[in-house]
């Protein structure tokens, strides 16, 4: 794992805004600092007013924040990152209980659609709609799949009965066994798009 | 690089990017890139390594919990544009 600083692009030769900087730094602070420089964000009292803790991260961390909204756009961004961790170890901790109870008989991806799919509850159920849409989006995509797979189920069935009798001839057939699929498969559903460009 | 890998890289750096520096765990980027049906656990952990290997994305581990998260370089920043 490489292990540079993380950073957003910034243009050559451009100083990087002082609010990447907190957040790129907030990024490697200990849990105990993050907890301090989080309970000042939240308490708002007494010497720690915006411009009090904007003149403690300058003189602390070296973050120099002119005005009072680029803190409190970190503010949003720290709890959205604090929320994003938090169910972060949620799914972490449901993988790691469905592997342990499923793992014999579940494939990775069955216990990941799981986790997903707990993840996405817990979303609507906080009401963190952000979150649960692309978990929505996942969940639609495994329907739409489950859906297709059972139409197409369904017309091969359709289409088996009705010839039934152009499939016993072909399956009694001299043909090779990929001669004798091809020719059942044309039976059933016809002529591919590329066949009939080379017919032409 | 298949035309299905660089799908599966720019869905990942895509949604790093909107993170605005945060980081997302792997499990996170499965369920935003569009879960198993789009891609499996299998085929995310390698193209995760890929963009690792390539310094496009930073892990950062907790070390209480062992989970790693993950976030965009300017690199991967650089990659994004260009896929």
């Amino acid at each position: 794992m490489s292990t540079t600083n993380k950073r957003r692009g910034v243009r050559a030769g451009q100083p990087e805004p002082e609010l990447s900087r907190l957040k790129e730094l907030w990024l490697t602070l200990s849990d105990d600092a993050r907890a301090f420089w989080r309970a000042r964000l939240q308490s708002g009292g007494a010497g720690n007013t915006q411009p009090e803790i904007r003149r403690d991260l300058l003189a602390k961390l070296k973050i120099n924040l002119r005005h009072d909204n680029q803190l409190s756009n970190f503010k949003s961004w720290m709890q959205d990152q604090d929320g994003r961790e938090e169910e972060a170890e949620k799914q972490t901790d449901d993988e790691r209980q469905l592997v342990e109870q499923f793992g014999d008989s579940w494939t990775l991806d069955q216990i990941r659609d799981e986790v997903l799919k707990r993840s996405y509850a817990r979303a609507l159920a906080t009401g963190d709609f952000a979150a649960g849409r692309k978990t929505i989006v996942q969940d639609l995509n495994v329907k739409k799949i489950t859906l297709d797979r059972d139409k197409f189920e369904f017309n091969a069935a359709k289409a088996a009965l009705a010839n039934a009798a152009q499939l016993k001839t072909i399956s009694a057939s001299k043909l090779s066994d990929v001669e004798k699929i091809d020719a059942a498969r044309r039976a059933l559903f016809g002529e591919l798009p590329e066949d009939k460009e080379k017919a032409t | 690089m298949t035309q299905f890998e660089i799908k599966v890289l720019r869905r990942l750096l895509d949604e790093l990017h909107d993170t605005d520096g945060g980081l997302l765990s792997e499990i996170q980027l499965h369920g935003a890139i569009g879960g198993t049906a789009f891609c499996s656990a299998s085929q995310l952990t390698g193209m995760i390594a890929l963009a690792d290997t390539r310094h496009w994305i930073t892990g950062v581990r907790n070390e209480t919990t062992g989970l790693t998260m993950w976030g965009i370089s300017p690199r991967g920043e650089k990659a994004r544009t260009e896929l």
